[in-house]
């Protein structure tokens, strides 16, 4: 089920392997209930998890902020990460910024709660048919 | 009308300058930079519906931090976005909320100051 690129996972941690597995494994399921003809792309899987690493990293002292973490979105027909907290302060920008242009796209607005959101966005985590480079 | 921050910027380097003026001397190319940032965050806040903008020099360590509201951020083409390229030119930044339609941002930029020998 998973394409030859399985190898781009091996220089990530352990726990970020276990994790990527689970995601692929959420995605998976969610392929196989919509019968869809679909593949995981392990390249991109690698992307979200890499990210969602580095943002639980930041967030981690942000008691207020909760972590929403979607592979598999069905309206945005993507994995999406979604963060909500009263805001933020990044002490690494280069690095903070380099996870997130690994995502499709973001959205950073503010709420009627007095929270903002960041919404990340990553396409391509699965392709329908064939195989996916 | 479109916003111009660099001569609210300049005012707040201009008095730090003559504060500072026994100890630390500007580095122009410094300022020619940091122009190149006010363009951006211009742009930025011409594009997101911004305001509030407000300039300070930290009496402490001499960065510099720009403040201001905007609408969202909302990054697409990660290369042309004026947004990621601003954040990680600085040496840290902060989002909050602001109010029901804004977010605040703030950047911190290096001193344009060296000191003097």
């Amino acid at each position: 089920m998973y394409d030859s690129g399985y190898a781009v996972l091996s220089d990530l941690s352990e726990e970020e392997q276990r994790r990527a597995v689970e995601v692929m494994q959420i995605i998976e399921k969610e392929i196989s209930a919509r019968k869809l003809n679909a593949f995981v792309d392990v390249n991109r899987v690698r992307d979200f998890v890499v990210c969602d690493r580095i943002f639980g990293e930041l967030f981690l002292s942000h008691t207020t902020t909760k972590i929403e973490v979607t592979p598999f979105d069905g309206i945005a027909g993507a994995g999406v990460i979604r963060i909500t907290c009263k805001g933020f302060t990044v002490e690494e920008p280069k690095k903070f910024i380099d996870a997130l242009n690994l995502a499709s796209n973001y959205e950073i607005y503010p709420r009627t709660d007095k929270k903002i959101m960041v919404a990340v966005t990553f396409y391509g985590m699965w392709g329908k048919g064939g195989f996916i480079k | 009308m479109k916003f111009n921050c660099f001569p609210i910027v300049m005012l707040a380097v201009d008095n730090a300058s003559e504060e500072y003026a026994e100890t630390h001397r500007i580095v122009p190319e410094r300022v020619e930079i940091l122009k190149q940032y006010c363009d951006a965050v211009d742009l930025l806040i011409s594009q997101r519906d911004g305001n509030g903008f407000s300039f300070d020099v930290d009496p402490q360590d001499m960065t510099l931090h720009m403040e201001f509201a905007l609408s969202d951020i909302e990054v697409f083409h990660k290369n042309k976005d004026l947004f990621p390229q601003l954040a990680s030119r600085s040496l840290r930044f902060s989002v909050e909320h602001c109010d029901s339609t804004h977010i605040r941002v703030e950047l911190v930029y290096p001193s344009l100051w060296e000191e003097i020998e």
